[in-house]
């Protein structure tokens, strides 16, 4: 519990040079003037970092803080800091035709973690974005809870999600929807029905399951006995791989090549002629072997005898020798001379003894060569004899070899014999293909293993979907958690509890028509989830003061989503001058303009309106055309004042990021600005540039273009980033601080937590632009060049016909002099007025209330037409909306539509305006029983109405009344306090633009037209 | 930021807004209120029927993706298996797959076993001087620690409690009689709190099972006082405008307001009021001599002071924009009334 200040980021400060002071010069004279006219300048805070950041301080909590929290924070005026999440990117859209701003909305609302404010006129595609967010959430298994006040954006949400299969979605009916007829359309979707039809899927499911598991279980039982013929296939396929192995070994394992006489190992393996001839080829072998032998010794027997006579021959020729060396030695007077002598003739003796020895050594050498050639002789008898051994066993294996691929050919057929027996069945199994395909006994094992499991999985699944069965038929629950989004009007949500959980047991709650909840059913429903999205219309453009608001989800989301100070701001360029209009005037308030040069530059000229209470209000700057581009106007005020006063395009602002820039962007078409050639670039300082284009204005007293702002660009090189650019915004774009003294609270854009879808997309385009055009673009008329030739999308039908009133000799203000005369509405409580009607009305219509007959005969009229125009040109009838504020007045025209034969086929609702919001027809005829002599009261019960007047046509809205009422209430002064009742306000604006826009002059003259009696 | 006590003409437009409108007397201030969030099982009903299914298909299989349980069911089941694994019946793997818990386990088998149904509820105590605080149903949650004086929201307070004293305070509610919670607005349905890890869970964290927490805050707060109850306003801390329109505390029964409001049903003693005009006329520079010697008496939401010695027009020069308004009282909360000024001194 220790909530952490954390230190405020630096604020990145673009370092402007030294004549363009970020601050407003304190000394310069349009600033002193903006003070002495009470700060219309708003001044940033020099200190904001030494005061602590209130929202910085939550993000330390240890405690979940859900959306309800978060809003009820939001409204205390304390802006948790928005979590940091995921960009959500959806893998598919479920609705493949939402436009880039509604898929924007859907990212956003889906990945905000707490809490996330929708805003959007009505036919901008609210309802659209709805049922997308919800089935977004809810394929991510979320559970989602869509409420609202009434029922018919339910409704709308659960037409859409019908079309997702994936997406379970039920209606919970209020007390009074389940007894009503009219709530046909949401009681096909309450939890009844809907119960009943998810029980409905899931006994046909599971009789569908379980039928095929006892089928299953049939297959299982007789694939038992395929087992049975796999296993003796198996055996039988053994058998014969044993035999085969066996031959193959028997072949293989004497390889002829590795032994001396290998068919000897195994003799048995040898023929009788392989033997025979092996015989034959030994004896042969030996005999000649015993021949070769004895000569051999008979030659060695030689050999010898030849050796011991060259021996002996040359023991004579050395004792020769010795005596022939004796004489030459010894003289010849000794004994041993004449020894030698005597033994006479010595040198011819030796000569004749080496001759000898000489001879016999030649016949030694002659034998030994003849002994060796007979050793030839045996090898090579021998190696033939080996030859002619292996050529009598290659034969016989040649032989064997043969006899062995026979008998494996035999053997290959008869396996392939059982392989086909095997397959075949195999075949007959209920999955062939979880059966090996070559039979082995370790595959029967395994086939065997399988079915035992799948055996034992079909009996567990056959209990399962037999007890499942058993169960859904008894079951009478409600099958409330199976939904993924419940859908239920807010006062089923606030006062069920066994239908809904309590708090936070939603992951998202979806809160549509937020703005007509009080604080208290907002806080509770949203309390209900752990993220809350709200929805609802835009806060009224003539709301005064937004964090006054009646609705809360109006003041949180001018909390969130502040309003620029300067709402009415436009800068206007005519040929002599560009004028910064800062506030909106009306004729009387231009003609009251003083005006003023300032000080230190007297060509620009400071506009003042003096103020009802005294307090004068800095209305407008103009600068001189010839001195002052749009560039330098832009600039001079935006150093003088120190603010950005600006008209953005769209009131759909984005955030949208590069490496190099963050963009906020002020226009809805992003394509069509980036492509704008009329834009220009502004740099307002360094890293901060403006882009604004020119746009024409029709119809104002002098020819003028408007300069709107298109994006404020923000440079990272230059340190900004998201949150300082924020800080930024704040300061400068002179956002209101809703509801504080200024200086206390700062304003914060959080733009990840809010989204305003603001194109019209329900309406056809001139219809569309003309509703954009009165909402969203007060004071200044846009150019609508595509619907100049069209038929007028709105009409305003001043009502004549059956009573003719009295009217004075002046035609009444707002009414043209060829207009039919108007009638009064005749008030119902009022006996002398109520016996205008026939007795038949007067029994008919209630004891209070107003009616006008004229307007009534009036409208119906205008439907048969338009029910015969469509008729007429063979097309399907135009759906058409009559509506109107008085309850008696509806049932007025409900009564004369009947008993006027309405057409076939036509599709006609009468209903009151508030009855009438998010629903949508093609034509919208509104009477406005309005009387011009009387403006106290407001002809709306709630602002919302005037959105639901002009947002729910598609093509056509058609107001039928007295313009002149409609003139009074535009021209009706404002009172001066604070106590105006917001409603008067904003119709007597609303009657101004709209007068404006139908081309209805105002004036001064007054009358006043009374009714007489109406005879239909 | 303004803490303490609203200005006079912060009250003339809390005054402005209220509704029901205060007849009888308006507290204003700020109040300590502990906030404790925690576990508690809300109801013990039977399961129903989608829920066991979807667990005995998961038996079945072992082990599914969402897909394939709503594939093998027949219907979307994304939500409900995902609130099966947040009451930690199921448990996903990494790869998204629903395997049973021993908690899923035990409830097939055991089918006389109650279904728990887990919510993280909010429980509001009112800090009392005493120690012992008192259970408010408020039906929001205001923005806490924002409404702490500056530089002082970190800093803990001697009035802070731990989760400890606020579950003995809570476990005292749970034990009165339903007389005593009908009064108090306590919801019936919750009969305990729930440990902070209940069950040994594998692998299974259900959202609910989170520790036990608690918030110190601080509520600018409207009390009105009426003759059949008691009605409390949330005021924004930063500008005393009303934040949320609707009450939200609301205690219709005399009782109730006794036990937790007693001090706001005595009013305040003569010498505050005395004190709080004293200071009023100081603040406007009347001189203290003119200031005394008045008779103060106070009818409902006015304080008619009579006996003063100032003109009228000075008086409305005075009390111009709302300056009229009065605060007496030394607690948190200080009572609030309209200056009304009756016949003057006859000696001015």
């Amino acid at each position: 519990m220790r909530p952490t200040v954390l230190p405020s980021p630096e604020q990145p400060r673009a370092t402007g040079s030294s004549d363009e002071p970020l601050v407003p010069c304190p000394g310069s004279a349009l600033q002193d003037r903006t003070d002495a006219l009470g700060g219309a300048a708003h001044r940033p805070q020099a200190a904001s970092g030494s005061r602590p950041d209130t929202s910085d301080r939550l993000a330390d909590s240890d405690s979940e803080l859900t959306g309800a929290d978060t809003l009820c924070a939001v409204l205390c005026g304390v802006v948790p800091p928005c979590p940091a999440a995921e960009i959500f990117s959806p893998a598919t859209w479920f609705d493949p035709a939402l436009t880039p701003a509604q898929q924007q909305a859907v990212r956003q609302a889906v990945a905000v973690e707490d809490l996330f404010l929708l805003v959007g006129a009505p036919g901008t595609g609210k309802s659209r974005v709805v049922a997308e967010i919800a089935a977004q959430a809810a394929s991510q298994g979320q559970r989602v809870l869509v409420t609202a006040p009434k029922a018919a954006p339910l409704d709308a949400c659960l037409e859409r999600l019908q079309n997702y299969p994936a997406i379970s979605a039920v209606r919970l009916l209020a007390p009074h929807e389940e007894t009503n007829p009219s709530a046909g359309p949401a009681r096909n979707w309450c939890l009844e029905r809907q119960t009943a039809c998810l029980r409905q899927r899931c006994r046909e499911q599971a009789a569908q399951q379980l039928a095929a598991w006892q089928q299953r279980g049939q297959t299982l039982q007789e694939e038992a006995r395929l087992v049975l013929e796999l296993r003796q296939l198996a055996i039988r396929r053994h058998e014969l791989d044993e035999q085969r192995e066996r031959l193959r070994n028997g072949a293989d394992n004497n390889p002829p090549a590795q032994t001396e006489n290998p068919l000897r190992a195994d003799p048995r393996s040898l023929a009788a002629e392989c033997e025979r001839l092996l015989a034959e080829e030994e004896k042969r072998h030996l005999a000649t072997l015993n021949d070769l032998d004895q000569r051999i010794q008979q030659a060695l027997e030689a050999c010898r005898q030849k050796e011991q006579e060259h021996v002996a021959w040359l023991a004579r020729v050395r004792e020769q020798e010795l005596v022939v060396q004796t004489r030459k030695v010894w003289k010849p007077f000794s004994l041993r001379f004449w020894a030698c002598w005597l033994q006479g003739r010595a040198p011819q003796r030796l000569e004749e003894f080496r001759q000898r020895a000489e001879e016999a050594e030649a016949a030694v050498r002659e034998a030994c060569g003849e002994l060796d050639a007979l050793r030839q002789q045996r090898l090579a008898a021998e190696q033939r004899h080996q030859v002619a051994c292996q050529q009598i066993l290659a034969d016989e294996a040649a032989r064997r070899q043969a006899e062995l691929d026979a008998q494996l050919a035999r053997l290959d057929e008869v396996a392939e014999q059982v392989n086909r027996l095997w397959n075949e069945c195999r075949g007959r199994f209920c999955q062939p293909q979880r059966v090996p395909p070559f039979p082995s006994r370790e595959a029967v094992e395994a086939v065997e293993t399988a079915r035992q499991k799948a055996l034992e999985e079909q009996a567990a699944f056959q209990r399962f979907w037999s007890g499942w069965q058993s169960e859904l038929a008894r079951d009478a629950s409600d099958w409330l958690a199976c939904f993924a989004v419940v859908a239920a009007p807010a006062e089923v949500v606030l006062n069920s509890e066994r239908l809904l959980p309590g708090e936070g047991d939603y992951d998202l709650v979806v809160i549509e028509q937020a703005d007509r909840l009080s604080d208290g059913e907002l806080l509770a429903l949203a309390r209900r989830g752990r993220r809350c999205v709200l929805v609802g219309l835009p806060p009224w453009p003539t709301d005064p003061d937004p964090a006054q608001s009646a609705s809360a989800f109006h003041r949180a989301w001018h909390r969130l989503h502040p309003m620029l100070k300067h709402r009415d701001c436009h800068w206007l360029e005519t040929d002599s001058e560009i004028v910064c209009q800062l506030a909106a005037l009306t004729e009387l308030d231009r003609r009251r303009l003083e005006a003023e040069p300032l000080a230190d530059h007297p060509e620009v000229e400071l506009r003042i309106l003096p103020g009802p209470t005294g307090r004068p209000i800095l209305a407008e700057v103009a600068f001189p055309h010839a001195s002052f581009s749009i560039a330098q106007s832009k600039g001079f005020l935006y150093r003088q004042l120190g603010e950005l006063p600006l008209r953005p395009e769209s009131e759909a602002w984005s955030w949208s990021q590069s490496d190099s820039l963050v963009v906020l962007e002020l226009s809805e078409d992003l394509e069509d600005s980036r492509s704008h050639v009329d834009s220009v670039r502004l740099e307002l300082e360094p890293g901060i540039v403006e882009v604004v284009v020119r746009c024409p204005v029709e119809n104002e007293p002098v020819p003028a273009a408007q300069w709107r702002t298109q994006r404020l660009e923000f440079s990272r090189l230059a340190g900004w980033d998201v949150s300082s650019v924020q800080r930024w915004l704040s300061e400068r774009l002179a956002l209101v601080p809703p509801g504080s003294a200024r200086g206390v609270s700062p304003a914060f854009l959080d733009m990840r937590r809010t989204n305003w879808l603001a194109r019209n997309l329900r309406a056809e385009r001139p219809l569309a632009e003309f509703v954009h055009a009165c909402w969203a673009v007060p004071s200044v008329r846009v150019s609508r060049a595509e619907s100049r030739h069209e038929p007028p999308p709105l009409r305003l039908e001043a009502v004549g016909g059956a009573c003719s009133p009295r009217t004075s000799s002046k035609t009444p203000k707002g009414r043209r002099a060829s207009d039919p005369p108007a009638t009064l509405p005749i008030d119902l409580s009022d006996p002398r007025q109520r016996q205008r009607l026939p007795l038949e009305l007067q029994l008919k219509l209630p004891m209070r209330g107003q009616v006008n007959p004229a307007e009534a005969e009036h409208i119906v009229a205008l439907l048969s037409r338009q029910i015969g125009q469509s008729n007429g040109m063979n097309c399907t009838p135009a759906s058409c909306a009559v509506l109107s504020w008085a309850e008696p007045q509806l049932l007025l025209m409900e009564h004369l539509w009947r008993k006027s034969a309405p057409a076939d086929g036509a599709h006609v609702v009468f209903a009151t305006l508030s009855a009438f919001r998010d629903r949508q027809a093609d034509v919208v005829l509104v009477s406005l029983v309005a009387s011009p002599a009387v403006v106290a009261t407001p002809l709306a019960e709630h602002p919302a109405d005037w959105w639901t007047m002009l947002g729910s046509a598609r093509r056509e809205v058609i107001l039928v009344g007295d313009p002149a009422a409609l003139a009074r209430r535009a021209e009706a002064e404002a009172t001066a306090d604070a106590f105006e009742n917001p409603l008067h306000r904003l119709e007597r604006e609303l009657c101004r633009r709209l007068l404006r826009e139908l081309g209805v002059p105002l004036g001064k003259t007054s009358g006043v037209a009374v009714a007489e009696d109406y005879r239909p | 930021m303004s803490a303490g006590s609203p200005a006079s003409p912060q009250i003339a437009g809390l005054v402005r807004h209220l509704q029901p409108p205060p007849d009888a007397a308006l507290w204003v201030g700020t109040l300590r209120i502990h906030r404790l969030q925690a576990t508690v099982p809300v109801a013990d009903e039977r399961p129903a029927l989608p829920e066991l299914g979807v667990l005995r298909a998961v038996r079945v299989l072992g082990s599914a993706t969402t897909v394939e349980l709503s594939e093998l069911i027949g219907i979307p089941l994304a939500s409900l298996v995902r609130r099966l694994g947040e009451q930690g019946m199921l448990t996903a793997d990494p790869t998204g797959r629903w395997r049973l818990t021993p908690q899923g386990q035990r409830q097939l088998d055991e089918p006389q076993t109650s279904w728990p149904r887990w919510q993280r509820r909010k429980f509001h105590f009112l800090h009392h001087p005493d120690g012992r605080p008192r259970y408010i149903a408020l039906t929001v949650s205001g923005p806490g620690p924002l409404a702490e004086p500056q530089g002082r929201g970190s800093e803990p307070k001697p009035s802070d409690l731990d989760a400890p004293a606020l579950a003995e305070a809570l476990d005292h509610c749970i034990q009165q009689s339903g007389d005593w919670k009908r009064l108090h607005r306590f919801p019936l349905e919750v009969r305990r709190m729930v440990p902070d890890a209940p069950e040994p869970w594998a692998g299974a964290a259900p959202r609910g099972c989170r520790p036990a927490a608690v918030r110190n805050e601080q509520y600018s707060l409207a009390v009105v006082l009426h003759k059949d109850g008691l009605y409390a306003f949330l005021a924004s801390p930063l500008t005393w405008t009303l934040a949320v329109r609707d009450p939200i505390l609301s205690l219709t029964s005399r009782d109730a307001v006794a036990e937790t409001f007693g001090e706001l049903l005595a009013d305040p003693d003569p010498e505050s009021w005395h004190a709080a005009w004293r200071g009023w006329c100081q603040a406007r520079g009347i001189p203290l001599p003119e200031a005394s010697g008045i008779h103060i008496q106070r009818r409902g939401l006015t304080l008619v002071v009579s006996g003063h010695p100032l003109r009228p027009e000075r008086l409305r020069a005075l009390t111009m924009d709302e300056e009229n308004w009065l605060l007496a009282g030394t607690g948190p909360l200080r009572c609030a009334a309209r200056l009304e000024f009756g016949r003057p001194s006859p000696h001015p």
